[in-house]
């Protein structure tokens, strides 16, 4: 068959773009996908890399301030966690003119690492004890914090008020893992 | 033209001997060797192994180590037709002269080999020489250089080189006569254009030969047409030292200027150490045209110029998928190595898990038992802002306060009117340390007074 130069170009061309749709079907696409792929996966994978050095930064930094509330009081017996919780309100609510109070323990749970006694308290006095109260437990050098408070007044128009606390303390059982150095990070 | 630097090497070959010199042209000194090979017995050309050997003999005792040379013939061993042509360009004047070589040679290109040179001719037209050389002569002077370690450049005719040492002819031509101790050979020039090689059959020995050779030049003249074209200069190459006044009073007889020509005057070639011997000039005008003689039967005009392999179109084609090709291979490449980069990562990552997972916990762990220490949440901050929404003048008063450890705050009160009730809701939501401040009643107290009760639940988590 003889073709003409027009008939021999066309055919050249068409063979040429059909080559390449073909190539770009079949090779360069899926190449490019499977870059794009690649390229998806590693810049999730860094970021995963990086959020982990973070991480076992950030567990460095943690592992400082456990030691720091092993220094501030954080018991490992709970008898001793209780008894400075104890001790601590009955100084404390004295002082703040309040009675002894009640005080009584009612549950101790885990909390991770952990472990949380719980405390429940009343006491009667003026408003200016009470404040004294929650100052002292909010600036308290050991672990303890206020899960709940109720104040009622006894008697309408006086400062005469009742004083429900719920507390709650935490102290590091042994037998927990020690606090390991953050290693490398990925 | 002028020698190349490094060595330029010419055979000059004939029927009794073959002439090697060797112009050597380095550090602004040109030096000058030769060796010859006599063609005797078995030695001839018709054993070109032998000659070959010999020939590689007599180059190394002569100190020639050059590795390529040209090859000059003698004039008896071409045959020469000038042919006058229109003009034309390169490809037609081969065309032409294949088909005027048809005509007049009577043998192929089996037997002969053939090539011309061209120039413009003061009619307007071409004027061409048409040499042709037996084939079988070419092929063994190539085995001969061969056998003898060389390379050949060119075989061209020596009485051609040393026409050509002598410049341009004028405008009415010149006889370039090369007497020789093996023969005479005359060369026709006008101007740029060459118009004859012939062996003359007279030998120059004396002056009865001198004689004979103006009755050569005497037949030669009619062959180069028109009276107003014949020369009018004759130039003598003396190879032999033969008493040059014959010769001039022949060529006084034809109404020639004669010059005896020299190596050093027109060659070019002169040094202390070099020799004025003539019957070198030859060979020396040889080793100067070794970058492309005027006639060349190894490299032939008459052969078609090698075609490209490859066209423009296709090496553009090839030069275009050449980079997409490089360019699919860098892709693939890049690809492989950030794969590879993946894997690595990802098994640094699968391997770190365990100690991330820990980590995580830990860190969870010790920010959870920080809100028993330093992150505590107070209860004084909402107590105080609840307290300053309250009026001072005693119209509300709360009767409870709850406070639970996620913030939410719940207050109970007595109001001696609902409007003091609604002050107090103004004042906490326009506190903006408050939040998701809601009534959850506020109701008559029962009796006929306008007094109420009221509850008022509130977020005070923005409280420091």
């Amino acid at each position: 068959m003889v073709l003409s130069k027009r008939e021999r170009v066309i055919l050249i061309a068409t063979i040429v773009v059909a080559g390449a749709v073909l190539a770009y079907w079949l090779i360069v696409s899926p190449l490019l996908d499977a870059r794009a792929a690649t390229a998806a996966t590693k810049a999730k994978l860094t970021a995963d890399a990086a959020e982990g050095r973070l991480l076992m930064a950030q567990r460095q930094r943690s592992a400082a301030a456990l030691e720091q509330m092993k220094r501030s009081n954080l018991k490992t017996d709970p008898a001793e966690a209780e008894a400075q919780v104890l001790h601590a309100m009955r100084r404390w609510a004295e002082g703040a003119g309040l009675g002894r109070g009640q005080v009584q323990t009612v549950r101790i749970a885990g909390k991770g690492r952990f472990s949380e006694i719980e405390f429940q308290t009343s006491y009667s006095g003026t408003m200016r004890g009470i404040t004294q109260l929650l100052w002292q437990i909010e600036s308290a050098d050991i672990p303890i914090r206020v899960v709940k408070l109720q104040i009622a007044s006894r008697k309408e128009g006086q400062d005469d008020l009742n004083f429900e606390l719920r507390l709650s303390t935490l102290y590091a059982p042994k037998g927990q893992p020690a606090p390991a150095r953050a290693g490398g990070g990925g | 033209m002028m020698f190349s630097r490094g060595r330029n090497l010419a055979l000059v070959v004939n029927e009794h001997r073959i002439t090697a010199t060797e112009v050597v042209v380095a550090g602004g000194k040109t030096e000058l060797r030769t060796a010859a090979v006599n063609l005797t017995g078995e030695t001839t050309l018709k054993d070109p192994q032998r000659l070959g050997r010999e020939l590689k003999a007599e180059l190394r005792r002569g100190g020639l180590t050059a590795s390529r040379c040209v090859v000059g013939l003698p004039a008896s061993w071409i045959v020469c037709r000038e042919k006058m042509l229109p003009p034309a360009d390169e490809q037609a004047l081969r065309g032409i002269v294949a088909l005027a070589i048809e005509r007049d040679f009577a043998s192929d290109e089996a037997d002969l080999a053939f090539d011309y040179c061209a120039h413009s001719a003061a009619t307007g037209g071409l004027s061409v020489l048409v040499a042709a050389a037996a084939r079988e002569i070419i092929t063994q002077v190539q085995a001969v250089a061969a056998a003898a370690g060389l390379g050949v450049s060119a075989i061209t005719s020596t009485a051609i080189a040393l026409a050509r040492c002598c410049g341009a002819a004028g405008p009415g031509g010149r006889i370039v006569l090369c007497v020789l101790a093996t023969g005479t050979e005359a060369v026709v020039a006008s101007g740029e254009s060459l118009r004859l090689v012939r062996h003359l059959s007279v030998r120059l020995q004396d002056a009865a030969s001198a004689a004979g050779i103006g009755g050569e030049l005497r037949r030669l003249l009619p062959l180069l047409g028109a009276a107003s074209d014949a020369p009018r200069e004759l130039l003598v190459w003396d190879g032999t030292g033969v008493n040059h006044a014959p010769l001039s009073a022949a060529a006084d007889e034809l109404g020639l200027a004669v010059r005896f020509c020299t190596i050093a005057a027109d060659v070019g070639l002169s040094g202390p150490n070099i020799s004025s011997d003539n019957a070198l000039a030859g060979a020396a005008a040889l080793a100067r045209a070794n970058d492309g003689p005027e006639i060349d039967f190894l490299h032939s005009r008459l052969a078609e110029p090698p075609k490209a392999r490859v066209g423009l179109r296709a090496a553009l084609a090839a030069a275009v998928a050449a980079t997409l090709l490089a360019i699919g291979i860098f892709l693939f490449v890049d690809w492989r190595s950030e794969d590879h980069q993946v894997s690595v990562l990802a098994e640094e990552l699968k391997n770190g898990k365990s100690a991330r997972d820990e980590a995580a916990v830990f860190n969870a762990d010790v920010r959870l038992a920080r809100q028993w220490f330093d992150n505590r949440a107070g209860c004084l901050g909402p107590m105080r802002e609840v307290t300053r929404a309250f009026p001072s003048e005693g119209r509300i008063w709360a009767t409870s306060l709850e406070i639970r450890e996620d913030r939410q705050v719940t207050v109970t009160g007595k109001s001696l009117t609902e409007a003091a009730v609604l002050d107090v809701l103004d004042r906490l939501k326009a506190n903006r340390r408050l939040s998701n401040i809601e009534t959850l009643y506020v109701r008559n107290s029962g009796s006929a007074s306008p007094a109420v009760t009221f509850s008022i639940k509130l977020n005070a988590a923005g409280v420091d």
